[in-house]
């Protein structure tokens, strides 16, 4: 991995389209600025993964049991007439 | 007629001009680019969005109003040029779905919907930062039952519906693009 060191309001490109910014650090916290072509999706690291592991999760789904789920809604109904 | 064969249902026949294109695949799996809708059976509110790039990938979709009356989100101007959407009506939701081991547990993920462009077949992913939105959101019991039993307008085991429910996206972005 790349190491750099930046300090607040100094930049680093990466190819010609991305531009990521130091905007400031407080404590352990650093707020970054990223500019990148639309089509360049930009995630929190954390949020992506969460992200693609349901989508995984949504492909092992298993078949529905319709009459389970008819009597849950007959509770629901029960529940708020 | 193209053919494909799936892991799921076996193989295929389908058209090209049903072939739904995400140029940025999912959110991780950027290399699964298109994708075609198919019933799942028993009539159940759910399609199964399948990948044809992966022969053993696909996941549930549904329609968001089975999880939410009120879901809605900004789609940016740039989502809209991306889509080459011209009308913002062939915009629709889809709700990438699980049902849970048992069959009976299922979870919605509004935090990361798929919005197609039903004239273009263009589709992305979008990620929402708003806290409203779950990656798990449990579906509506009561609202799957009665889209089986055809109770609702809006039966999402049509084809790729037009219409998005109780959707409501800011239409502002896309109208911009139409003008």
């Amino acid at each position: 991995m790349l190491i750099l060191s930046r300090k607040r309001n100094e930049k680093i490109m990466i190819g010609d389209d991305i531009a990521i910014m130091i905007v400031d650090i407080r404590g352990d916290q650093v707020q970054i600025g990223i500019d990148a072509p639309r089509s360049i999706p930009v995630h929190r690291h954390e949020i992506y993964e969460e992200i693609k592991g349901t989508t995984l999760g949504a492909a092992a789904s298993e078949k529905v049991d319709l009459e389970a789920i008819r009597r849950r809604a007959r509770k629901a109904d029960g529940e708020k007439p | 007629m193209p053919k494909f064969t799936t892991a799921r249902f076996g193989e295929l026949d389908y058209q090209q001009q049903d072939v739904i294109h995400l140029p940025d695949g999912l959110v991780g799996m950027p290399r699964l680019r298109n994708w075609l809708l198919l019933e799942m059976g028993d009539d159940i509110p759910m399609r199964w969005l399948q990948s044809l790039d992966r022969a053993d990938f696909g996941v549930p979709v549904s329609h968001a109003w089975l999880f939410h009356d009120a879901y809605e989100f900004d789609l940016p101007a740039s989502a809209c040029r991306r889509l080459r959407n011209e009308d913002p009506a062939a915009l629709t939701v889809l709700v990438i779905t699980t049902i849970h081991p048992g069959g009976v547990l299922v979870t919605g993920n509004l935090m990361a919907p798929l919005v197609v462009d039903t004239d273009t077949r263009l589709g992305l992913q979008l990620t929402l930062d708003d806290p409203r939105w779950s990656l798990r959101q449990e579906i509506d019991y009561r609202k799957f039952e009665g889209a089986v039993t055809g109770q609702t307008p809006d039966n999402a085991a049509q084809t790729v519906p037009t219409g998005s429910g109780a959707l409501r996206m800011t239409a502002g972005a896309c109208e911009v693009v139409g003008a």
